[in-house]
């Protein structure tokens, strides 16, 4: 008896506290999901500072006198966690507008609930390339795969390369990468070897890389162990041009490949530091006393396009995505922001560099 | 509006206890500690995916969820069983990341770590249950046939002779009981169950991927079949219930933002604390049980 | 007809020798009785018949079918029944249930057996209200309710009360009535002249006497 008891207590308290939420009209109700807590919480710290940086400063004057107010809802990364963070933002909190989530699989779990519930949902971290046939209301303001895909090869192209290996990290981003890159290779690809996230040592891989004589190496890859492939590379003296995507636009790079990193070229969709992210990245260190993380400025950048959306009197869930699909070259800290049909921010002009002599430059063809 | 959220709790509750009295099966009724669960639900979850995309019909695919678990449940068990207690318990572990491995691996068929957007809603007779309340049905009629169906064969000789297990096996066996073959129809019949959750699952959210599958899953399904006592069906029920539903209040109290994150979770692992210590044998558990630990 | 044949059976755990080189026969509906002191090996061969422990060297045939290679169900579907030293009776569960695990029977079939031992007021009490000697009956009534060919009892009369003894010696006289063979561990040498065919005494494993009774 004591067990039905408790049961129904617990029940009922969840009934209560969902009834007792009364919707308030003082504040306009924007809904988070982001990994607070959970392996990658680094990373939903990082963009809540950046929604927080943009939250100040969107209240000093407020919609139409009113002040933003966001709910934030811990989905740890998990499909299941996220549609349940979801389905109460929506339900109870009845939000409009969701900026999340992290995780390419929670933002594919979260989609089809906030399109069916015409919510608009702003991925400021997902890459997946699915999410683009995700619906409609379904928005991201991060780079996806394939465009990173793309930016790789269109590097490739120009430099005439036409058979080449490729070496990715055993995840999505990685294994997209490369069945991305495929599809859209004109040329050959000779061999096509995963690693752990975790790798150290891929001299066996690249030792068969050096037989199949490539004339380039594409690296889909984090920045530890693309640059320790470049140093094993050199051990083995294999001589051979590495491409990459802008994993490798970080100075991390060089300490760890030391004079190896000489020679790679990467491309970057991301232009970084244009004068919104300088001026983004002043205020940040203003506010928190330290550099903005990763997707700090993706975080930033989501709300106040959102908060522009607002400002023209855009509230419903169906006025906000026809503003967003109108928004044209938005000034954002991470990127400047239009958006194509599919939701994802058009490819920005391509930035190729390299490395030479230890330092990041632009890449100059001879 | 807030039946929508309601509704998808009760939904996942569903899931969830399916998942609890059929792990209870094995490792209540049975004896048997099963770390591995979640690889039948991940096995029922894919196996349903792939056959609705395929073209199949739903109750076909629904059906083969539940073949593929408990064929699996089978082939884990027979090599499994020579193990007894903790060794059997490490077997099970390994066997739930060998699924979640391949899984991962095997992109050609699963995608991988990419998942399965996507999977379509169920479709019986030509009706869509695309609606929540209809899903809600759906899953909750599937339950509560698991429930019935699970009772029946526990209240019968089944039933027995698992009790018998779980007190002696050597008596058991001179009793005439072919103790090997009553497990592994134990761990067959655990993981058929757990499929069919995995099909209910990833028609529900759509999308699957393995991360959804991991050991810590088994663990919060272990957790329910624990807190509802184990050998009581409805315990398991009651242990879902429980824990489904003791994170939702804490989304209602006003949390200083900065520290929401953690501190919801810090007050989650407090009241599931309070609750063990207070209830050590369950809700529902009927005595201290014994078996989990090496025979001998 | 020979119902049981040891054949050189030899046990040993570690370097101790539980048998060494044990053979008899025992014809169908005798019952024989197994002496010796402490460790002299009655249980361990008990257990060797049934497969409750692997012999190291010899066979075991029952009713001319060798069942030493046989797993331990199986033997017991072959119709041979133990009542146990200790240990016997599944304690959490009722008494009715005892039996119903023994042999998939209906609960009147098992209230007539219950009857027979005496114990069918206690058919819904849970097994580990019984006392002792009400336990051994127990065992015996599984054993009657799955008509077990050949009966091995270790002990039975240890440590049971002087009513429950009684009992226990009727249902067993009823069982030889009924032609069933039987293997007796026992220490009082009087109760053996009573109930026996033949004795085998064992010393240290081996058998150093064997006699009519």
């Amino acid at each position: 008896m004591k067990g039905e008891i408790a049961v129904m207590g617990i029940v009922l308290c969840v009934l209560f506290a969902g009834c007792v939420q009364q919707p308030e009209d003082e504040t306009i109700k924007i809904g988070a999901l982001l990994p607070l807590t959970g392996e990658v919480m680094i990373w939903g710290e990082n963009t809540k500072n950046g929604m927080e940086l943009a939250l100040e400063e969107i209240n000093k004057e407020g919609i139409n006198g009113k002040e933003i107010e966001i709910i934030y809802e811990d989905s740890q990364c998990s499909p299941s966690k996220t549609s349940t963070s979801i389905q109460k933002l929506i339900s109870v909190d009845r939000v409009n507008v969701v900026i999340g989530e992290i995780c390419s699989s929670a933002t594919l779990a979260a989609a089809p609930i906030a399109e069916s519930n015409q919510v608009v949902l702003i991925s400021p971290g997902s890459a997946a390339d699915s999410i683009s046939e995700a619906g409609d209301f379904i928005f991201r303001n991060y780079p996806k795969n394939m465009q990173i895909t793309e930016s790789v090869i269109e590097v490739l192209d120009n430099l005439g390369r036409n058979r080449i290996a490729i070496m990715y990290v055993n995840n999505d981003y990685g294994i997209s990468l490369k069945e991305n890159a495929e599809k859209i290779f004109a040329g050959e690809i000779a061999i096509a070897e995963a690693h752990d996230q975790k790798a150290t040592d891929f001299r066996t891989t690249l030792a068969k890389v050096k037989e199949q004589n490539v004339d380039a190496v594409f690296l889909a890859t984090y920045y530890t162990d693309g640059a320790l492939i470049l140093k094993q590379a050199k051990e083995l003296n294999l001589d051979v041009l590495f491409v990459g995507p802008d994993v490798f636009d970080d100075p991390e790079v060089v300490k760890i490949a030391g004079n190896a990193a000489d020679g790679i070229i990467f491309s970057t969709v991301k232009p970084g530091a244009g004068p919104a992210f300088t001026e983004f990245s002043s205020k940040y260190k203003n506010k928190y006393n330290k550099e903005p993380g990763f997707l700090a400025d993706f975080g930033f950048d989501a709300l106040n396009v959102i908060a522009e959306a607002m400002r023209q009197g855009n509230f419903e869930g169906e006025e906000i995505k026809n503003f967003l699909y109108d928004l044209k070259d938005y000034p954002g800290a991470s990127n400047t922001i239009t958006f194509d049909s599919k939701g994802d921010v058009a490819n920005s002009a391509l930035v190729i560099k390299t490395i030479k002599n230890g330092e990041i430059v632009l890449y100059e063809a001879d | 509006m807030i039946e929508a959220y309601i509704l998808h709790l009760l939904i996942l509750i569903c899931i969830y206890a399916i998942l609890a009295m059929s792990l209870n099966l094995i490792t209540g009724y049975a004896g048997m500690l099963n770390l591995g669960h979640a690889a039948f639900f991940a096995i029922g979850a894919y196996t349903s995916t792939l056959l609705v995309m395929a073209g199949f019909p739903f109750w076909f695919a629904f059906l083969a969820a539940a073949g593929m678990a408990a064929l699996f449940g089978v082939l884990l068990s027979i090599p499994a069983l020579r193990l007894r207690g903790d060794f059997l318990a490490i077997a099970t572990l390994g066997f739930g990341e060998i699924i979640r491995s391949i899984l991962l691996n095997w992109t050609e068929l699963t995608r991988g770590p990419l998942g399965i957007p996507g999977i379509p809603k169920p479709e019986l007779f030509g009706f869509e249950f695309g609606a929540l309340h209809w899903y809600f049905v759906l899953a909750f009629a599937v339950t509560v046939a698991t429930y019935f169906i699970l009772r029946k064969i526990l209240a019968g000789n089944f039933g027995i002779v698992l009790k018998a297990i779980r007190e002696s096996e050597p008596v058991s066996e001179s009793l005439g009981k072919n103790v090997k073959l009553v497990k592994i129809q134990a761990f067959a019949l655990g993981a058929c169950f757990a499929g069919l959750a995995g099909s209910l699952f990833a028609h529900y959210i759509t999308f699957i991927d393995p991360s959804s599958f991991t050991l810590a899953e088994t663990i919060l399904i272990l957790l329910m079949v624990t807190l509802g006592g184990m050998s009581s069906l409805k315990g398991s029920i009651a242990g879902a219930i429980i824990l489904i539903l003791l994170p939702e209040p804490l989304r209602f109290i006003g949390l200083p933002s900065a520290m929401v994150g953690q501190l919801r979770q810090i007050i989650y692992a407090g009241l599931l604390l309070a609750l063990i210590l207070k209830r050590p044998k369950g809700l529902f558990g009927e005595k201290w049980f014994k078996g989990i630990v090496s025979e001998g | 007809m020979m119902a049981v044949e040891v054949k050189g059976v030899s046990k040993h755990f570690g370097g101790v020798k539980a048998l060494d080189n044990v053979s008899f026969s025992l014809r169908q509906g005798k019952t024989l009785g197994l002496v010796g002191g402490n460790g002299s090996g009655k249980t361990t061969l008990l257990n060797v018949i049934t497969k409750m422990v692997v012999s190291n060297k010899g066979e075991v045939w029952f009713n001319d079918e060798r069942i030493d290679t046989m797993p331990a169900y199986k033997i017991a579907r072959l119709g041979v029944g133990r009542i146990f030293q200790t240990g016997g009776i599944f304690n959490n569960m009722t008494v009715l249930e005892n039996l119903l695990v023994a042999a998939n029977a209906e609960r009147e079939e098992a209230e007539a057996v219950l009857r027979e031992v005496d114990l069918h007021e206690k058919i819904d009490d849970k097994a580990a209200t019984l006392s002792g000697g009400q336990m051994r009956l127990l065992e015996f009534g599984r054993v009657m309710i799955r008509n077990d060919e050949l009966i091995l009892l270790d002990e039975p009369f240890a440590g049971v009360s002087e009513a429950n003894t009684k009992k226990i010696e009727r249902v067993v006289r009823k069982l030889q009535k009924q032609g069933k063979t039987m293997i007796l561990i026992e220490h009082d040498s009087r109760r053996i002249k009573r109930l026996c065919d033949k004795i085998i005494e064992l010393e240290k494993g081996k058998i150093i006497r064997e006699a009519k009774a």
